[in-house]
């Protein structure tokens, strides 16, 4: 068997990638011409490296609800933390100006905090989608 | 992607720095798709690719303030995304040989009876393959490919890095780059002669 008759192997591979110098691509070239395999061997080296990149958009659902309670995670606790905080202020100062707490009072300042602290994200929501939205500097 | 484009993704960069996480939906929704791909191809597993995307979203949310204004969110998200999946080959690669010198069964046994438990979910290949599903179908022959295979046919494949550039990224010569990737070749072409697809399938 001849130098020129011999399969390039690995060298092939590096032809597929162009990290061949110019010489050593002619070689392969030369080969390629004659041996209908290794033409062959090309044409699945580069299709196997096409398909690869060939992504579509996700079969399964979106990964965004999981990314967003990672990135959100700690705001929905300060959230908690600062109800928490209200709660306990407003409980010192019923306790200096009355002498006692009474579980219902506890219960009733604790949903009104809740409601304030829920009232006080939508309001926040909603400034922000103003500040944001394209049609605020248009006049009507 | 075109210019409008790339402004729109500037958009909700901007608006998740001012701290509307929400914002942020958008920039993953139109990047997971690749970005699964690449990190199923890189590490051979769903559930691990999901994790390593899942970080890599978080760790670019944490520092899209180093992303400087006008460039592609995309080409330095892909950068973030590699490093978490590098990484993780290396660790694993640590972990495999700390069970092989406790004589325990390695990381391969053990991945070779993960896909034992999910193949039968593998469809029959059939005889003409859409492109998208041979992509698919090529990426998960991939994980029966070693590590080091994986990492320099995913490198070179989908992201077009030159045998230098892979060599600098994996800390190994160009030509340990050429050597793993012919045999990678070979190699996964034989897994997907195994799995029914054949060379037509792939020319065509």
């Amino acid at each position: 068997m001849t130098r020129r008759q011999r399969h390039p192997q690995e060298r092939l591979s590096a032809y597929a990638d162009g990290e061949l110098s110019p010489e050593e691509a002619e070689t392969v070239e030369d080969h390629l011409e004659a041996c209908t395999e290794c033409r062959r061997e090309l044409a699945i080296i580069r299709g196997m490296g096409e398909a690869m990149s060939e992504t579509g958009a996700t079969t399964g659902g979106s990964m965004w609800e999981s990314v967003r309670r990672r990135i959100v995670g700690p705001t929905g606790w300060l959230l908690v933390v600062a109800g928490l905080a209200v709660l306990a202020a407003l409980a010192a100062v019923e306790w200096f100006r009355s002498g006692s707490l009474t579980p219902e009072w506890l219960a009733t300042t604790a949903v009104g905090v809740g409601l304030g602290l829920v009232a006080v994200s939508i309001g926040w929501e909603q400034y922000r989608e103003w500040k944001h939205s394209p049609y605020r500097n248009v006049q009507k | 992607m075109d210019g409008t484009e790339a402004e729109d993704e500037w958009r909700w960069i901007r608006r998740c720095r001012e701290g509307e996480p929400g914002a942020y939906e958008s920039l993953v929704r139109s990047h997971e798709g690749w970005a699964m791909a690449y990190a199923g191809a890189m590490l051979g597993s769903e559930d691990d690719a999901a994790d390593a995307v899942q970080d890599a979203f978080v760790r670019a949310y944490r520092n899209l303030g180093d992303l400087e204004p006008g460039r592609a969110f995309g080409a330095w998200f892909r950068a973030i995304l590699r490093n978490r999946c590098l990484d993780e080959l290396r660790s694993a690669r640590s972990r495999r040989e700390v069970r092989d010198e406790d004589g325990r069964p390695g990381e391969e046994a053990g991945s070779r009876a993960r896909r034992g438990r999910r193949g039968r979910r593998r469809p029959d290949a059939p005889r003409r393959l859409e492109r998208q599903e041979l992509g698919r179908s090529v990426r998960s022959a991939l994980s029966e490919l070693s590590r080091e295979k994986r990492a320099v046919l995913v490198l070179r494949e989908m992201e077009g890095m030159s045998y230098g550039e892979i060599a600098d990224r994996l800390g190994v010569s160009d030509g340990t780059v050429a050597s793993r990737l012919h045999h990678g070749r070979r190699e996964l072409r034989r897994v997907l002669e195994e799995r029914g697809i054949t060379p037509e399938d792939i020319v065509t």
